[in-house]
C-alpha cells in the first residue's frame, strides 16, 4: 500500500499544482467503518479545491470505482452532481475502495482526480446481543473525598460544605452522561442495580497511581454480566499530586467550579467508557486490528488508510499515548478548545452491530 | 496444591485485563515509581505457568538470584517475545507472600518489562541509573533527562523526553532545547518527536516552523507526527506554512493526516 502510493503521490502532487480535483465520497459519511451486509453503496462527487486545499465548486463527469487495487465498475455519470455505486460487493475482510473521476472543459481538455481511499470491513461473525444494561456503582465512599479534593486544590474558589457535595454530585452525573453519549446510537440502558446481564462499571477509591481502570476483554461482547474497575485514586494522584492538570492542559485554577466538573467528568468519564468498551470487545487484536494491549492501533494507521488513533481523542487509544488535554475533552494543552473524545467510525459501527 | 491454586487465580485476577493508564505510564519514571525494584534480569526458560529469569542486576530493592514472574496468555497483557539469555529491564513489585517462593509481578504487564539491546545495556544501566537516583531531586533528574534525551535507543530517549514534558512544569527553555535536537536529527523515537512537537506549538516557537513543515511533508514520517506537526502549525498561526503542505495533506493516502488536514484547512 505504502508503495503505491509513494509513486502516485508524484502524480497527484503535480495534479495538485493550481485547482485539484477529487472524487469525494458523500456517502459512506465515515471513511474506516465495519459491516456484516454483503454489500454497500457509495455517493459522491466530483469536487475542485483550489491550491489551498480549500473546496470552490463541484463538477459534473465521470467516476469509476476500485475495490482492493481493481477496478469493479465501468464509468459512470454523475446525475444532477453527483455519481452513485449502488450495492458494491463486499469480500470478507477489509476492503479499500478508491477510484478515479473526470470531467471535460468547454475547451475539450479533460481533468482527472482520484477518489480518496474508503476503508469497508466486513466481518460475518457478528450479531446483536440486544440491550446491554449498565449500572455505576458508587458504593466505595472513598471516591467522594477524592473527588472533592480534586475540586478544591484545582481551583482558589473557597468550598462550602454544601457545594463540595453537590460537586461530586455533579461529578457524578456528567461521569454518566459522558458515558451515555460516547454509546449514543448504541443499545445501552443504565440501570440502578447490579444483575445476571449488568455490565458494572465500579469506582474504587483505594490509594494507588498506577491505573486508572481496568476490564476483562470480551469480543463480541459474550458475557454481558462483567465488571469495569475504576480507580478514582489514581484520578486523583494524577490530578492534584502530579499537578498535571494544570500543568499538562490549559486548566487553571482560577477556572470556574462549572469548567473543573466538566473536566473531571470528562477525565473520569472515558475511562469508564473506554473500560466498557473493552469488555464489548473493544478493542480485539485478533478480530478488531488492536494493538498495546486491546487498544486503537497506531501502527495500523500508519500502514492503512485508516483513522482510528488520535492521541487520546478517540476512546480505545493505548493509556500511555492519550494525553490529559485529551481526555478531559480539550483539543491541545495550552487552550480551552473543546474536543470530546469519541469512539473512533470502526469501533464505533462495531459497537452498533452488538447492541 | 490449595497455595498453587490460591496463587494462580490471584494471578489471574490481576493480569489479563485490558487496562487505561496515565499518559506517559510506560516511561521509566513513572515505571519506577510504581515498582518495588527495578532490575536487569536475563531470560532462562518458562514451564507454562512462569517465566523464570536470572538477576543480572538490581537498581532498585533486593532481589533473589533468580526471580519468576506468571504468564499471562491473554492478549491483554502482551510481553516482548522471550528469548533465551536476554536481558531485559524490568519493573517489578511483589507483596510478602509471594516474594518468599521469588514470584515477582509486572505491575503493568508489558509495559513494565523491556527488551535491552545488547549494544545498548551500558547506556541502559546508566539512564535507570538516574532515575532512581535522582527520583527525589526533580532539577537533577531534568538535568540528567536532558543529556539523555538524545541517546540512540528509542526507548530511552522516549522516556526522556516524555518525562521531561510530563514530569516537570512546561518550560520554554526545555522547549527551545529540544526542537533544536528535533532539527539536527537527534530525536528518532516517534513518541518523542511527537512531544517536542507539542512543545513547540505550546510555546509557539515559531523558528521551528520548517522542521514541522517538512515533517509533514515526508511521507515516510509516522502518521502522529505529520498530525501534529500540521496542528501545531495552525496553533502557531503560521497560515503559509500550512498553504504549503496543505495539497500534500489533503490527498495523502492517510485517512487520519486527511481528516486533520480538512478540518484544520477548511474555511472557519
Amino acid at each position: 500500500m505504502k508503495r503505491h502510493w509513494s509513486l502516485l503521490l508524484p502524480i497527484v502532487m503535480v495534479l495538485s499544482m493550481g485547482a485539484s480535483y477529487k472524487g469525494c465520497f458523500l456517502e459512506p459519511i465515515e471513511k474506516d467503518l465495519l459491516t456484516t451486509a454483503g454489500s454497500f453503496s457509495f455517493t459522491g462527487t466530483i469536487s475542485e479545491f483550489n491550491e489551498a486545499g480549500k473546496w470552490t465548486k463541484n463538477h459534473n463527469g465521470q467516476a469509476r470505482l476500485k475495490k482492493n487495487g481493481s477496478y469493479v465498475t465501468n464509468w459512470v455519470n454523475t446525475v444532477s452532481g453527483t455519481y452513485k455505486f449502488e450495492n458494491m460487493a463486499l469480500s470478507s475482510g477489509v476492503n479499500v475502495f478508491t477510484g478515479d473521476v473526470r470531467f471535460q472543459e468547454a475547451n475539450g481538455v479533460w481533468k482527472i482526480g482520484v477518489i480518496p481511499e474508503v476503508l469497508v470491513e466486513r466481518k460475518t461473525d457478528l450479531s446483536s446481543r440486544g440491550t446491554q444494561k449498565v449500572y455505576l456503582d458508587w458504593t466505595d465512599s472513598k471516591n467522594n473525598n477524592l473527588i472533592k479534593e480534586m475540586g478544591e486544590e484545582t481551583l482558589n474558589h473557597s468550598f462550602t460544605t454544601a457545594e463540595l457535595d453537590q460537586f461530586v454530585v455533579d461529578v457524578k452525573n456528567k461521569i454518566r452522561n459522558f458515558i451515555g453519549s460516547s454509546y449514543n446510537g448504541v443499545n445501552i440502558q443504565f440501570v440502578s442495580a447490579s444483575g445476571t446481564d449488568v455490565h458494572t462499571i465500579k469506582f474504587y477509591g483505594d490509594e494507588r497511581c498506577d491505573l486508572y481502570g481496568q476490564s476483562p476483554g470480551d469480543y463480541k461482547n459474550q458475557t454481558k454480566q462483567q465488571t469495569s474497575s475504576i480507580y478514582t485514586a489514581t484520578f486523583h494522584c494524577v490530578i492534584v499530586d502530579d499537578n498535571r492538570l494544570i500543568n499538562n492542559t490549559a486548566a487553571t485554577k482560577n477556572d470556574t467550579v462549572d469548567q473543573r466538573v466538566t473536566d473531571i467528568a470528562n477525565f473520569i468519564g472515558r475511562t469508564a467508557a473506554h473500560e466498557m468498551g473493552h469488555s464489548l470487545g473493544l478493542t480485539s487484536e485478533a478480530h478488531l486490528h488492536g494493538c498495546e494491549g486491546m487498544h486503537n492501533c497506531e501502527a495500523y494507521d500508519n500502514a492503512n488508510p485508516s483513522d482510528r488513533f488520535d492521541n487520546g481523542h478517540y476512546i480505545m487509544d493505548p493509556g500511555p499515548k492519550s494525553n490529559i488535554a485529551a481526555r478531559i475533552g480539550q483539543a491541545n494543552s495550552s487552550e480551552r478548545k473543546t474536543k470530546t473524545s469519541k469512539f473512533n467510525s470502526y469501533n464505533k459501527s462495531y459497537l452498533k452491530i452488538i447492541h | 496444591m490449595k497455595i498453587t491454586i490460591l496463587f494462580s487465580l490471584l494471578f489471574l485476577s490481576l493480569n489479563g485485563l485490558a487496562f487505561d493508564a496515565p499518559f506517559g505510564s510506560d516511561g521509566i519514571y513513572f515505571q519506577q515509581r510504581a515498582s518495588s525494584y527495578v532490575a536487569f534480569i536475563s531470560y532462562v526458560k518458562s514451564d507454562g505457568r512462569h517465566h523464570s529469569f536470572n538477576v543480572v542486576k538490581t537498581i532498585k530493592g533486593k532481589l533473589p538470584k533468580l526471580v519468576r514472574i506468571p504468564v499471562v496468555a491473554h492478549e491483554e497483557a502482551p510481553l516482548p517475545r522471550m528469548k533465551a539469555g536476554q536481558v531485559y529491564l524490568a519493573f517489578l513489585k511483589a507483596n510478602r507472600l509471594t516474594s518468599r517462593l521469588g514470584i515477582y509481578q509486572l505491575p503493568m504487564q508489558g509495559m513494565s518489562i523491556r527488551t535491552v539491546p545488547v549494544r545498548m545495556q551500558a547506556k541502559y544501566e546508566e539512564v535507570v541509573k538516574d532515575y532512581v537516583a535522582f527520583a527525589g531531586d526533580k532539577a537533577r533528574l531534568s538535568q540528567k533527562l536532558l543529556a539523555h534525551a538524545d541517546v540512540a535507543d528509542e526507548y530511552l530517549q522516549y522516556s526522556a523526553i516524555r518525562d521531561l514534558t510530563t514530569v516537570f512544569p512546561p518550560s520554554s527553555a526545555i522547549a527551545q532545547n529540544l526542537g533544536k535536537k528535533l532539527q539536527s536529527g537527534k530525536i528518532r523515537s516517534s513518541d518523542a518527536k511527537l512531544d517536542v512537537v507539542e512543545q513547540i506549538s505550546r510555546f509557539k516557537l515559531t523558528g521551528f516552523t520548517s522542521v514541522l513543515e517538512s515533517m509533514i511533508l515526508n511521507s515516510r514520517e509516522n502518521v502522529s507526527v505529520r498530525s501534529a506537526g500540521l496542528v501545531s502549525l495552525e496553533r502557531m498561526g503560521q497560515v503559509e506554512a500550512i498553504r504549503r503542505v496543505a495539497p500534500t495533506v489533503v490527498n495523502d493516502p492517510s485517512g487520519r493526516l486527511r481528516r486533520i488536514g480538512i478540518d484544520v484547512i477548511k474555511p472557519r
